[in-house]
């Protein structure tokens, strides 16, 4: 175990496979020589070279594009975009190529591409650069979509998603590149993708969630704690294909479901998770109506105080415990 | 030209009245307004008043018919004033009410004005599906039993919670009275509701506060917990008042005589240990001397049925099954669960029902109509080392039996000294329902079955 910060993990992470395997390969905008636009990938260019860590013109599509054609014909490409909101650029590819290759060729090719994607507000970067669109790619089958919370499950997480034979896009919220935390140096520490995950135990209402808010909603949660509500929080890191027993167990012990995220409530994950819970068994054990705390439906301000007016904010997580306890 | 009489509509959901009493007879003069007949509708008994002043000209429909509303049931009018012939409805839609309609309560107090096109809507408490209730609160109903529209929710807009079903007593109380009693901390299912409908009123949980902690509070009592603080009073509320109560009331009207025998178990103890690992084998449940007391005990009952019978207002219900309830002691009081129809079933089913039923009652699992319906009782408080002992019974039971432990005492067997394993029943027995005799004959009979078990094969 060593303490580093959230992107120093994603670093080790790609270092180690990038050791192991040669086939594995990194590339993006300034990711090179810079080290990447929030330095994730310092020192990455000295040790493995300008052969294995590609500079690429600016242009998602090029980057998308290539990766899956490099993926589809032997190497393990990991590529990163400079912010989530540009995979919109590179969607064709992504969507239309990288997923779907497997299933059009009927498994005889695998497309083994890793897709890093820093995403989500909090950095008064305005509207083009702070979106959370995990949604959007939850939507398209073919796509794994997985996102990590703290430093060791970013270290864990990256490695099995470079490691799995199919495009995985690993959403990397901006605000915890810089959260410390114990992370095993282990060459082997691997979490298993599609494994959701009781991050703290309670017996009153279950939440759910993941990213940077989860940190928000612990804090919540230790508060609520002192007046006499037990929160249990559910993080189900790899968001297709979740791993939905964990949560419907978790709600059939507290009765009570509130999904948070950041992203937009209308199409967002929140809505899918709600509705599978009461599609679980878990439904005879409701004692009160599935809430979402979302972000609201509007393009991310750039004023800081407005940015943080359209996240969910800890009054409306607390909120939301007090409806769904019925205690006002 | 008279003017007809009719089955009113009292309710927008009434489609038939029954004729309950005509309270005037042909040739009465009436006075708008004055009460001419009772009928029933689904809710309640009413009152129909006469519309205009004038004689009652004919009486078309008799006391106990059953007829759809706006159906003619008579006319009024001036004397001398042209009758229809027949009547004008047509006879095929009368259905003679049963003769035994217990429905026929008591007379309501609020008598509703004639044609009243509308009441309010009233949920029916049954149906549960108009009330406002969480999946969870839903489901613990259905557990339980319990009719969610009689259930009062605490959540928004009244929704009805997990919790509420769960501190539901089957007795209402007025919102007052709820808040008072929560407020003192008292069990509203040890108050008695006087008010409408076995409701109970903030009234009844007061007295019950005065009963509970009397005025002259400061007697030696309560001075010597005070002073010697380790002494404890446990409230008579909940569970305990109910057993109480019960026990008293069977004391009081049941005359009851107690009968003990003595049974050699040798053969019943080889029984057992012989089928005991194949029943594990095959069904994974363990046989207890209960199931083959409850075998022998239910075949005698079918042999001796005015044991099994059930006192009831009218008389001795002679059961043509046996429901056995078994006495199970837990910490929170004594329960009495029930194997339905035990006459029906063989061995294993018996040992399966048992150890379910039993289980479930130790778990706090068991569902309150599990509790009720039985025709006979046993207590067995033979695993206490209790010898003997006798019970009280278990209303509307006519008996109930006591079951000792089984013992190695020396006996004599054909001259010689022998040790057996013995053990004693005791029945005790309501003796308005049978006389003494008939109990004697059921456990010689009962014994006869315990000491040759195969005889229960036949």
């Amino acid at each position: 175990m060593k303490e580093m910060t959230y992107k120093d993990a994603i670093n080790l992470a790609m270092s180690e496979e990038m050791r192991k395997d040669k086939n594995v390969i990194f590339m993006g905008e300034d990711i090179g020589v810079y080290g990447g636009a929030f330095g994730v990938s310092v020192g990455m260019f000295e040790e493995f070279g300008e052969e294995r860590v590609k500079d690429t013109p600016i242009s998602e599509a090029v980057i998308v594009g290539a990766a899956a054609g490099a993926a589809a014909t032997g190497l393990r490409p990991i590529c990163e975009m400079m912010f989530m909101d540009f995979i919109t650029i590179a969607m064709d590819n992504l969507v239309n190529q990288a997923a779907k290759m497997r299933y059009m060729f009927g498994g005889k090719a695998k497309v083994p591409m890793t897709l890093r994607l820093p995403s989500g507000s909090g950095t008064g970067a305005a509207a083009q650069h702070t979106q959370s669109l995990e949604a959007w790619l939850c939507h398209v089958p073919g796509l794994k979509v997985v996102t990590a919370s703290s430093p060791a499950e970013a270290k864990g997480l990256l490695k099995a998603a470079i490691r799995d034979d199919n495009p995985v896009c690993f959403v990397e919220h901006k605000l915890l590149y810089k959260m410390k935390g114990e992370v095993p140096v282990d060459d082997e520490y691997v979490l298993p993708l599609g494994q959701s995950y009781v991050r703290k135990e309670g017996t009153d209402v279950t939440i759910v969630t993941y990213g940077t808010i989860l940190h928000r909603v612990l804090e919540v949660v230790e508060e609520v704690e002192k007046e006499g509500i037990s929160v249990e929080v559910v993080d189900p890191r790899t968001l297709y294909p979740m791993e939905t027993q964990t949560i419907v167990d978790s709600v059939k012990k507290t009765g009570r479901a509130i999904v948070v995220h950041e992203a937009a409530k209308t199409g967002g994950l929140g809505g899918e998770i709600a509705a599978m819970i009461s599609e679980s068994e878990a439904f005879d054990y409701l004692d009160a109506p599935v809430l979402r705390v979302c972000g609201l439906d509007t393009p991310i301000p750039y004023n800081r105080n407005l940015e943080a007016a359209v996240v969910p904010s800890v009054e409306a997580i607390k909120e939301a415990i007090y409806k769904v306890m019925n205690r006002k | 030209m008279a003017t007809e009489i009719i089955m009113p509509k009292a309710g927008m959901d009434m489609v038939e009245g029954t004729v309950i009493k005509w309270l005037v007879k042909e040739g009465d003069k009436v006075d708008t307004g004055d009460p001419i007949l009772e009928i029933l509708t689904d809710k309640v008994n009413m009152e129909v008043e006469a519309e205009t002043t004038g004689t009652i000209l004919k009486i078309l429909a008799e006391e106990g018919e059953v007829l759809p509303v706006m159906t003619v049931i008579g006319y009024m009018g001036e004397e001398g004033d042209d009758v229809p012939d027949g009547p004008a409805t047509t006879k095929e839609e009368v259905v003679k009410a049963k003769e035994d309609t217990g429905a026929v309560s008591k007379k309501s107090e609020t008598t509703v004005p004639q044609k009243q096109e509308t009441t309010t809507q009233e949920l029916d408490p049954i149906a549960g599906d108009k009330v406002r209730a969480t999946p969870a609160a839903r489901y613990l109903a259905r557990e339980r039993d319990i009719p969610l529209g009689r259930v009062t929710g605490s959540g928004p807009k009244g929704r009805i919670q997990k919790v509420d079903v769960e501190t539901f007593k089957a007795l209402r109380a007025t919102p007052l009275a709820a808040k008072i009693a929560k407020v003192e901390g008292v069990e509203l299912d040890a108050v008695e509701g006087t008010g409408h409908g076995g409701k109970i009123t903030k009234e009844d949980v007061v007295s019950g506060l005065k009963k509970e902690t009397p005025a002259a509070e400061t007697t030696a009592t309560t001075a010597a917990v005070e002073e010697g603080k380790d002494q404890k009073i446990i409230p008579m509320k909940g569970i305990r008042k109910i057993i109480a109560d019960r026990m008293i009331e069977s004391q009081h009207t049941a005359a009851t005589v107690s009968l003990t025998i003595e049974v050699d178990m040798t053969a019943s103890i080889d029984l057992r240990s012989k089928i005991k690992d194949m029943l594990q084998e095959e069904k994974g449940v363990k046989i207890t001397y209960t199931d083959l007391l409850i075998m022998a005990v239910t075949k005698s009952l079918v042999k001796y049925p005015l044991v099994n019978a059930t006192m009831t207002e009218e008389g001795i219900l002679v059961n043509d099954h046996v429901n056995m309830g078994i006495a199970v002691g837990l910490d929170s009081g004594l329960m009495v669960p029930v194997i339905n129809n035990t006459e029906k079933m063989n061995l294993t089913q018996i040992v399966e029902s048992r150890s379910d039923i039993v289980g479930r009652t130790v778990k706090g699992k068991i569902k309150p109509n599990e509790l009720q319906g039985s025709t006979f009782t046993i207590s067995n408080l033979g695993m206490f080392d209790t010898v003997s002992f006798t019970s009280i019974i278990n209303q509307p039971n006519s008996a109930i039996l006591s079951v000792g432990a089984i013992l190695e005492r020396m006996r004599v067997v054909e001259g010689k000294p022998e040790v057996r394993n013995v053990m004693n029943l005791t029945i005790t027995l309501d003796h308005r329902v049978m006389d003494g005799v008939e109990g004697a004959k059921f456990l010689q009979y009962l014994k006869g079955l315990l000491e040759e078990p195969t005889r229960m094969l036949l």
